[in-house]
């Protein structure tokens, strides 16, 4: 039997796999894309594996080290800046489309992503 | 572990465009595992890969040691393909390395990267100084951007005079015509002088990199310009290969 009413930010399954809500951002890997409001973000890769990573796992703060590995690179070489570098990146990509900031960094701790009040 | 320097003592020729491309021809056709380690300043190769200039002075830091433990190294949209971008501090970069008196640093700093890369691309701003004498020191291939015309020949010549009077016995010398025109007289006349130098052709697309900021195989991959540095980096990958 299906769920009635899926809450707006669950995951949704299309006929092409899982899109992803987060409020008025919808993420979807398959198509490698991002929509805020229907408008299509303008991300590169690593913005777009970021961005899809947090949604797909929000109220976690993750620590630059595991968000290096979630770009599938290896923590152990890749420098911490990385991080700060493709998030600085990915906020500036949704600022250009009117989105609030979903990011919040954690001092010392990394980033993370605040799941909606619904 | 092998290394390509990026060399011209001209600026505008269209080094650093041609740094960025051949390392992401490294990482993507020859699969190795490569870093652009972009020395100019102006950080021109690092923002073609995406890569902003970082306001710190962390491209310097890196030369105050011998090894290069923990370099920061950015990782870029595109696998085995990472960017020691560059920021203002490297305007002091031959003075430190004067200062120091160590002249083999950078060589011995990328040789401490070699269980890490395969293949360092370095991108060295147009100078002849501290910096570029340790770059050429470094390398195992330096290929020399030349925009097709007299003048350009007499930037060539006055590397490999340099190389010659500094350097003895040196890495190979790769001519190449970046920002080739043929419909231009010069630039085709340039061309019939050295016929055997590679060429890059001047196109939209090239040019386009600065927008799009990715290499121009990764966007327009059926272009001339994306075939003209393919075969150009399996020039240099061959010899760098047969080279042990």
């Amino acid at each position: 039997m299906l769920p009635p009413n899926r809450p707006a930010d669950d995951v949704v399954r299309a006929d092409h796999g899982p899109r992803l809500r987060y409020g008025d951002l919808v993420v979807d890997p398959v198509a490698f894309a991002a929509r805020y409001r229907g408008k299509l973000l303008n991300l590169r890769p690593n913005e777009f594996r970021l961005l899809a990573f947090f949604v797909a796992n929000p109220d976690r703060v993750f620590s630059r080290a595991a968000l290096i590995e979630s770009l599938g690179k290896d923590s152990d070489l890749i420098d911490e800046r990385t991080v700060d570098v493709w998030t600085g990146r990915l906020r500036r990509a949704l600022r250009e489309q009117g989105a609030p900031d979903p990011l919040r960094t954690v001092r010392a701790q990394g980033y993370v992503l605040d799941s909606i009040e619904s | 572990m092998k290394v390509v320097a990026c060399y011209s003592v001209k600026g505008g020729v269209g080094k650093s465009t041609l740094a960025a491309n051949l390392a992401w021809a490294s990482a993507t056709l020859s699969s190795r595992s490569t870093l652009l380690w972009d020395l100019d300043p102006q950080g021109s190769g690092s923002y073609l890969l995406g890569i902003d200039r970082p306001a710190g002075s962390e491209a310097l830091a890196v030369f105050a040691h011998a090894e290069a433990a923990r370099p920061p190294v950015i990782a870029t949209d595109w696998p085995r393909l990472d960017v020691l971008p560059a920021d203002r501090s490297l305007y002091e970069a031959a003075g430190l390395l004067a200062k120091l008196g160590k002249k083999r640093r950078l060589a011995r700093l990328t040789q401490s990267l070699a269980g890490r890369y395969e293949r360092i691309v370095l991108d060295c701003p147009p100078v002849l100084n501290e910096l570029s004498s340790q770059v050429l020191r470094a390398a195992d291939a330096i290929v020399v951007p030349l925009t097709a015309s007299p003048l350009a020949e007499r930037g060539l010549a006055d590397v490999l005079e340099h190389l010659r009077r500094h350097h003895g016995s040196h890495a190979p010398v790769l001519p190449v015509f970046a920002m080739y025109d043929g419909r231009r007289k010069l630039h085709a006349d340039a061309r019939e002088a050295h016929p055997e130098w590679p060429v890059v052709p001047m196109s939209s697309i090239v040019e386009r990199m600065a927008v799009s900021r990715m290499p121009v195989a990764a966007f327009a991959p059926g272009s001339a310009a994306a075939e003209a540095i393919r075969r150009l980096w399996q020039g240099i990958e061959s010899r760098l290969a047969s080279g042990g």
